[in-house]
């Protein structure tokens, strides 16, 4: 999926003072709109999505001093947004009171907040239909069906196991189904 | 966004209408946004390094960006400038004043009506007499705090009690003492210690002084006889005849 070559010189470039900040531009440029996409899916709305993709890529800066080349630069990446992702929606949910129970319609009404909301379209249902999902399931879906990530990687992202991964996925497909067909 | 082959393989064992549906997502993002954003990150990254700066203090790049830090509320003139003043002023009208207190704690319990809920039986502090009521045992014992002369008299009291507890004993150690010496002398060991040799050397002043004291005239008759003895014959006739109404023949005899 990624370009495991480019990512090794880019982290070369990027442990060499003269080129760190060029190196650093290269990264953000090539996963910034899949990082944001995979925030924003989790998150819903953008400026919450801005808020985390920004915390995302300054842990990015400290931490690639210390990053394991053995480790995957993509995958690594997308375990920090996920983390992001979750921490923020923690924190949401802690700031306004919210119950576990009522965070994924918390999102839900996000999602109504969108600009050009509406709830007879199918891209938009299919939103709604995601944000019923437990934390994990949502995360695996997404990763799955949008940025269309092998098992094998997002096992890495995810530190889950390849088969617990499949079973995730397949419990969230047939709950996103279900209310597809029920609404 | 379209599917891959592998995705949508999956997708139609698992749900054939999920394997159909589009993948596009229906959210917007602001233009210039991706484009412009390794450059706001940069700045950032900069900023932090040289200054230290938290990532809200990055005066740079467009609106989506940041943060909006614009309130929409407002202040009253001069707020701020007598606002340290008003407060302490304040602060003192309420210390002085238990209902402002109040008022300011809880204006619920400012507003209530103090009304004693509590009932007490009839006649309850006209019938209560001081005293009846015994303390429990228990109940440890009150200090009392005692004004100046109040000291004093408790002081003067305690002296008085202590003096008589001492002439009283000193008394009863003297009588005692006397008392003690009357049973041990009997009235035999007196008639001895009056009979003894050395009493010649006691009652020769006695004798002299016959005439202010009836102490030991009581001498016994052999003592006498002596006396008498030691006296000639001329000596008595002159006193029988000066004394004509003495009669010692008895005491001759």
């Amino acid at each position: 999926m990624a370009d495991f070559e480019d990512d090794r010189e880019l982290l070369r470039l990027f442990h060499v003072e003269e080129t760190k900040e060029k190196a650093y531009t290269s990264i953000v440029k090539k996963y910034q709109e899949k990082l944001y996409w995979h925030i924003r899916r989790m998150v819903v709305n953008h400026e919450d999505a801005n808020d985390v993709l920004q915390n995302l890529f300054i842990k990015v800066w400290r931490g690639l001093e210390n990053f394991r080349e053995d480790a995957q630069l993509y995958t690594w990446l997308y375990r920090i947004a996920t983390n992001e992702s979750l921490t923020y929606i923690e924190q949401q949910k802690k700031r306004t009171s919210v119950s576990f129970d009522d965070v994924s319609s918390g999102l839900e009404n996000k999602l109504v907040a969108e600009k050009g909301f509406d709830a007879n379209k199918l891209e938009w249902k299919l939103q709604a239909a995601i944000q019923t999902l437990p934390e994990k399931q949502r995360v695996v879906f997404n990763l799955r069906y949008y940025d269309e990530m092998p098992y094998e990687e997002m096992s890495q992202v995810l530190e889950t196991s390849v088969g617990a991964l499949k079973a995730s996925y397949h419990h969230a497909v047939k709950k996103i189904e279900e209310y597809l067909i029920n609404r | 966004m379209s599917k891959s082959n592998e995705i949508i393989k999956e997708l139609k064992l698992i749900s054939p209408m999920m394997a159909e549906l589009e993948s596009a997502l229906p959210y917007s993002v602001p233009e210039g946004y991706f484009a412009s954003f390794p450059v706001f990150m940069l700045a950032i990254i900069n900023n932090e390094k040289f200054s230290g700066d938290s990532i809200d203090q990055v005066e740079i790049m467009p609106s989506f960006f940041k943060k909006e830090k614009v309130l929409p509320f407002s202040v009253p003139d001069q707020y701020f400038d007598t606002l340290a003043e008003d407060l302490l002023r304040k602060v003192k009208q309420i210390e002085e004043n238990p209902k402002e207190e109040l008022k300011n704690i809880s204006p619920l319990l400012a507003g209530l009506e103090k009304i004693n809920p509590f009932t007490l039986p009839d006649h309850y502090f006209e019938t209560l007499q001081p005293g009846v009521v015994e303390k429990p045992k228990s109940e440890p014992a009150r200090i009392f705090a005692l004004g100046t002369w109040k000291r004093f008299a408790a002081a003067a009291v305690f002296a008085g009690i202590i003096l008589s507890t001492v002439v009283f004993y000193l008394n009863n150690t003297a009588s005692s003492v006397d008392s003690s010496t009357k049973m041990a002398v009997s009235e035999k060991a007196l008639e001895d210690f009056l009979l003894d040799d050395n009493l010649e050397i006691i009652t020769e002043p006695l004798i002299e002084d016959a005439n202010n004291t009836m102490v030991l005239l009581d001498i016994n008759e052999n003592t006498i006889h002596e006396m008498l003895l030691t006296v000639d014959d001329k000596a008595i006739k002159e006193f029988m005849n000066e004394n004509p109404e003495a009669d010692i023949s008895n005491q001759m005899n």
